[in-house]
């Protein structure tokens, strides 16, 4: 017996609806085993779990959100299963999309996936020699995956129009840097030459919106899947260029600036030959500095899920007082000191 | 009249230390918020030690401008400072350099570290 005020483990119950979800789609028989809780609570809960149906298995995962921010920059559970399945269908490597959960399985919002065996640590990806071959052709294969993403008629995921970021992703960053209520006088910088320095109206595509390593599982041979679909909307291509460009994502590998693992040049040469479009330095700089008032912002947020008790953490507490590395990178970079 | 010892930088130091003696103990999420603690402990002692003076030769640097960095930070926003950027800029860089001082000073590029 739980005392009336002490929660009961809610994991055994979602486990059964788990269950009884998996039978609705796959028949009375099928099964689960060697279930692992990958994250219980924040704002998802992942656990993985084999689907067996006689004497076939295959290892998926369990996706929940749990929690929702207020004012949030992530798009909801629904249109991420809708968005690999796009991305699927254009060759853009994603876990499979498997089903969504429905009112009558009782679990929220979420969705299962396939499980994709990798490597998904920077720390590894950059340096382990198990992953030189890996490094090697990365430059290639992410301008590819962006090239087919890009090559996605906008249309498919016109769902993401009411996006704020879909919309002005400037104006968006600063609708939520006012929400959180706290002044950055050396960030406003860079937010005002941004202003003053907007690239020509660029073609309009589907964007991941957060590609950058860390955020895809690598095997030896290279990319397996693209994670993280809740930052995507639409917009310009190069956004994708400036986000895995940005110095805060090569993990201390500044002197290679393509996800701390490649050079620009083989990059950019190989976007223009898989899409057919050129890639303009000056623009990719562009949203680099955005990216950096973007990656503020978002630790900003965290900051303030902090101090306003919505989400306590030394982490999150930590996130505050690591804003300004961020604005001095910026600073750096709009200088001309950092490339 | 000062309370007895120990003082509050000993203070935060005899936690940080403690908490970089478990550290190791922990796993998954305990051993990155403990972390996080010691970083966050760290700052607050570096920020008790340069603090006040960081302060002080802000508040001379900035007499010019607006007192309240809001008010500050809306008027870059609309563009009041554009025919002032040259002299704007490095004002505000030094400001950053002193908050990464605090933060984590090895951060900085070698043209900016004090040591």
């Amino acid at each position: 017996m739980n005392a009336p005020n002490s929660p009961a483990d809610p994991l055994p119950a979602i486990i059964e609806r788990l269950r009884l979800a998996v039978r609705r789609r796959f028949g009375e028989q099928a099964e689960l085993d060697r279930i692992d809780v990958a994250t219980l609570g924040g704002s998802n809960r992942t656990l993985l779990f084999d689907l067996v149906e006689g004497a076939s298995r295959r290892r998926l995962v369990f996706r929940q959100e749990t929690y929702t921010l207020p004012n949030s920059p992530f798009i909801a559970p629904h249109p991420q299963f809708k968005l690999l399945q796009i991305a699927q269908k254009h060759g853009v490597p994603v876990p499979e999309p498997v089903f969504e959960f429905a009112p009558e399985d009782e679990l929220d919002r979420g969705y299962v996936v396939g499980f994709v065996e990798g490597e998904t640590l920077p720390r590894r990806l950059l340096h382990d020699a198990k992953f030189a071959r890996a490094r090697e052709v990365f430059c290639v294969q992410a301008a590819e995956i962006l090239a087919r993403l890009h090559a996605a008629d906008p249309a498919e995921a016109a769902f993401l129009e009411e996006t704020p970021d879909s919309q002005d992703p400037l104006a968006a960053q600063l609708a939520r840097l006012d929400y959180y209520g706290e002044a950055h006088p050396a960030l406003e910088l860079a937010v005002r030459w941004l202003e003053r320095h907007r690239p020509a109206a660029p073609r309009r595509v589907l964007l991941h919106g957060d590609f950058r390593v860390g955020n895809m599982i690598m095997g030896p041979d290279g990319i397996r899947a693209v994670l993280d679909w809740e930052c995507s909307h639409l917009g310009a291509p190069m956004e994708d260029f400036g986000w895995l460009c940005l110095r805060s994502w090569r993990f201390g590998n500044h002197d290679l600036p393509v996800g701390g693992i490649g050079l620009r040049e083989p990059f950019y040469a190989a976007y223009a030959a898989a899409s057919g479009q050129q890639v303009d330095a000056e623009e990719v700089r562009w949203w680099e500095i955005f990216g950096f008032v973007r990656w503020m912002v978002l630790n900003i947020m965290q900051a303030h899920g902090h101090w306003s008790e919505e989400r306590r953490s030394p982490a999150f507490a930590a996130c505050g007082r690591n804003t300004c590395l961020i604005e001095y990178e910026m600073l750096m970079s709009l200088l001309g000191h950092y490339a | 009249m000062h309370r007895d010892a120990p003082e509050l930088p000993e203070i935060l130091r005899t936690v940080r230390e403690f908490i970089e003696e478990i550290t190791g103990r922990l796993n998954g999420q305990d051993r990155y918020h403990a972390m996080c603690a010691n970083y966050l402990l760290a700052v607050a002692e570096r920020e008790l030690a340069q603090g006040p003076a960081v302060d002080a030769a802000e508040q001379a640097a900035f007499a010019h401008l607006p007192g309240d960095k809001a008010a500050l930070a809306a008027q870059i926003r609309s563009g009041g400072f554009d025919a002032q950027w040259d002299e704007l800029f490095p004002l505000m860089l030094n400001h950053v350099i002193n908050k990464v001082r605090i933060s984590k000073p090895e951060h900085l590029h070698p043209m900016h570290r004090a040591d």
